[in-house]
């Protein structure tokens, strides 16, 4: 992974510095809150429902060891003993007192972090595949890009105050698992006909109120200008951005508006201009960067197979989870693991203070030091040797960290609602709570398989509503809260946004309604059809019937 | 027609911690059932003048008014949004589930049912 230098540092440090003279500045009274709210934001420092609240980057949601305890410190030292992975792959502690932000994130500093690009009008950490350099259907490493986009967007003097926040996702693999489609700007590395690699450029998808998949704005673009085409790409924007009513200030509704062809079109003849002048990244950093994400120094460690499968055997618990959280590895010897934190026990995306600790101790032993977070609020583990699978199983077993199965009912994307949020119009996380009591039989979740569930509890969809599965939304309804449903939304690679089915529902008649909803897709589903294939398959008409009655 | 005037309650965050705050005089508390209840627009006006002051004094961000039950002399909000302000915790089991009384979750559920 990338270790800062001391450019790095200084920058850091002197970001520090800068932001504890401000705060001091402000608790003296010298600034008002009109003036201090900017920079506080460009430090991810909101004001939340119960106090202050710190979002922390996590650049392209990888994380060492000595980053994770460092996270645990500022849990336990500065916050109520846990934090919240978010649905950008950072995370988010919800009891920060303004007076101890400087020391956040002097604390931060020790360990290569900071809370830049998680707020506020500018490009925002990028986020990429968690399973990023190690999948085994990987063409390239995405982090060294997504390293090189974070080291351009940080503190860009053209875009730091952008008509809206920004949002860039980059994969490498032929599945997207980095959500691409609904991102300001989605990434993808592709093989063109002459067998050369390069980006393929997508824009203007996304979700809150006005949900948008990507539009392909450039079909191949040679690697060595993704930094020249990307500075074209939000010029454009930021010419054009719309600066007058903020829910049509997001390049998606840019986009929209004046058409694919229209903005690709004005991104080219602007980037013709500039892409042989020095925008690009020359070749030494290029180098420097691309050279801190060579793939680990893995000793062989021949794995005992008759062992897993004698466990397997005995335990079908463990089964269950090989079969479901264990992914391939480009190593063979190797296996990329999934760590749902979900369950009936916790929130989805909470972790302790203690368990940060125990995982970072976890990430030591047996990933090589580093640790993933993912967009849907869970962890993996990208370098286990499956030699230890079944000892870090039982770790993961002792901490409750095996009752979430990836990507099916209960491994639930779920924003913090009514219950932490300014925003949000309804809660979302007792919901979140029901449905995952509903769905605890590990066998029941595996017999409906894949099956995404995403909440929101208000229309900006940090929950991610618009592509799950089953999305969930709050409203505020004359001051009670209701849930629209919605079916068929989808991250991958044919992305889909949901589509609303019915009237909302009472939040305690959601699980019956998942229930219903679940079991008609059981009924009418041909053999090893999973909920989204059935969805496009019959349409929202049989799922309508279910819920609602015949009209 | 005028619109009839429900009472109300005015809140903020303290500037330095971001501790939830509610008017009470000329001074503010941390708990609501401590919190003055403004019966008319008038003193709600007045209120609301001395509270700004406080916060162009850098003492606290955020104020605004919330409506509450005219029918109980406790301060008794009628969103769940200030319910769960009160609470000072969620509405749902944390990790720190002894940070939240017996009383507060009793409460945060009646106002679910």
């Amino acid at each position: 992974m990338y270790h800062y230098d001391a450019f790095d540092r200084e920058f850091v440090a002197t970001r520090v510095e800068e932001f504890r003279d401000q705060v001091a500045r402000r608790l003296k009274g010298e600034i008002t809150e009109d003036e201090f709210k900017p920079f506080r934001l460009m430090n991810g420092l909101y004001l939340q429902l119960h106090a202050y609240m710190l979002r922390i980057a996590i650049p392209y949601g990888v994380l060492n060891s000595k980053q994770m305890r460092v996270l645990a410190t500022i849990a336990r030292r500065f916050d109520r003993g846990y934090g919240h992975w978010t649905t950008r792959q950072n995370i988010q502690f919800n009891w920060i007192k303004l007076e101890e932000a400087p020391d956040i994130l002097e604390t931060l500093a020790t360990a290569d972090m900071h809370a830049m690009q998680t707020s506020g009008n500018c490009i925002r950490n990028v986020t990429s595949d968690p399973r990023a350099g190690v999948a085994h259907d990987e063409l390239e490493d995405p982090r060294a890009w997504a390293e090189i986009i974070r080291q351009w967007s940080s503190l860009h003097p053209e875009f730091s105050f952008l008509p809206r926040k920004f949002k860039i996702a980059i994969t490498g693999a032929a599945e997207d698992r980095a959500a691409t489609a609904f991102h300001d700007i989605g990434i993808r590395i592709i093989k063109n006909e002459d067998g050369e690699t390069g980006f393929q450029m997508f824009v203007g998808g996304g979700m809150g109120r006005t949900p948008f998949i990507g539009k392909e704005c450039r079909a191949f673009l040679p690697k060595e200008h993704l930094l020249s085409y990307l500075e074209a790409m939000l010029r454009v924007y930021n010419r054009y951005g719309r600066r007058d009513n903020i829910y049509k200030a997001r390049i998606k509704i840019l986009v929209h508006e004046i058409g694919i062809e229209a903005y690709a079109k004005d991104v080219e003849e602007e980037w013709a201009m500039i892409k042989d002048k020095g925008y690009n990244l020359d070749e030494a950093e290029k180098n420097r960067i691309l050279s801190a994400f060579q793939m680990p120094d893995y000793q062989s460690r021949p794995v005992d197979e008759a062992a897993i499968s004698a466990r397997k055997a005995q335990d079908p618990a463990f089964a269950r989870w090989m079969r479901v959280n264990v992914h391939p590895h480009k190593n063979p010897e190797r296996a990329v693991i999934d760590i749902t934190v979900k369950g009936t026990d916790r929130m989805p995306g909470d972790n302790t203070a203690d368990e940060m600790d125990k995982l970072a101790d976890l990430t030591e032993r047996y990933s090589m030091d580093e640790i993933r977070v993912t967009f849907v609020q869970n962890l993996v583990m990208p370098h286990v040797a499956r030699a230890d699978i079944i000892a870090l199983y039982d770790e993961l077993v002792a901490m409750g960290l095996t009752q979430g199965l990836q990507e099916m009912a209960s491994d639930i994307i779920c924003c913090p609602g009514l219950d932490y949020c300014n925003l949000a119009n309804a809660r979302s996380l007792p919901i979140a709570e029901k449905v995952t009591e509903r769905f605890k039989d590990p066998a029941l979740r595996e017999a409906i398989g894949s099956l995404r569930i995403n909440m929101s509890g208000c229309i900006n969809a940090c929950g991610h509503h618009h592509s799950g599965h089953i999305g969930i939304l709050g409203v505020d309804k004359k001051g009670v809260e209701a849930y629209q449903i919605t079916l068929g939304g989808s991250t991958s690679n044919e992305a889909s946004i949901g589509q609303i089915i019915g009237p909302a529902v009472s939040g305690e008649e959601v699980p019956d309604a998942i229930e219903t909803l679940v079991k008609a897709y059981m009924d009418i589903r041909d053999e090893d059809e999973t909920f989204l294939q059935t969805w496009r398959r019959v349409g929202k008409e049989p799922f309508k019937e279910a819920l609602y009655g015949v009209a | 027609m005028p619109r009839e005037f429900k009472p109300q309650v005015i809140t903020s965050n303290r500037l330095h911690d971001g501790v939830v705050l509610y008017k009470r005089g000329d001074d503010w508390t941390e708990i609501l059932a401590e919190a003055e209840i403004y019966r008319d627009q008038k003193t709600l006006d007045k209120a609301m003048q001395s509270a700004e002051q406080d916060e162009a004094d850098q003492k606290l961000i955020s104020i605004y008014a919330f409506p509450v039950d005219g029918e109980k002399t406790i301060p008794t909000p009628l969103s769940m949004r200030e319910v769960i302000r009160d609470a000072g915790v969620p509405s749902v089991p944390i990790f720190n589930a002894h940070l939240i009384s017996e009383k507060e979750r009793s409460d945060i559920e009646e106002r679910s049912a």
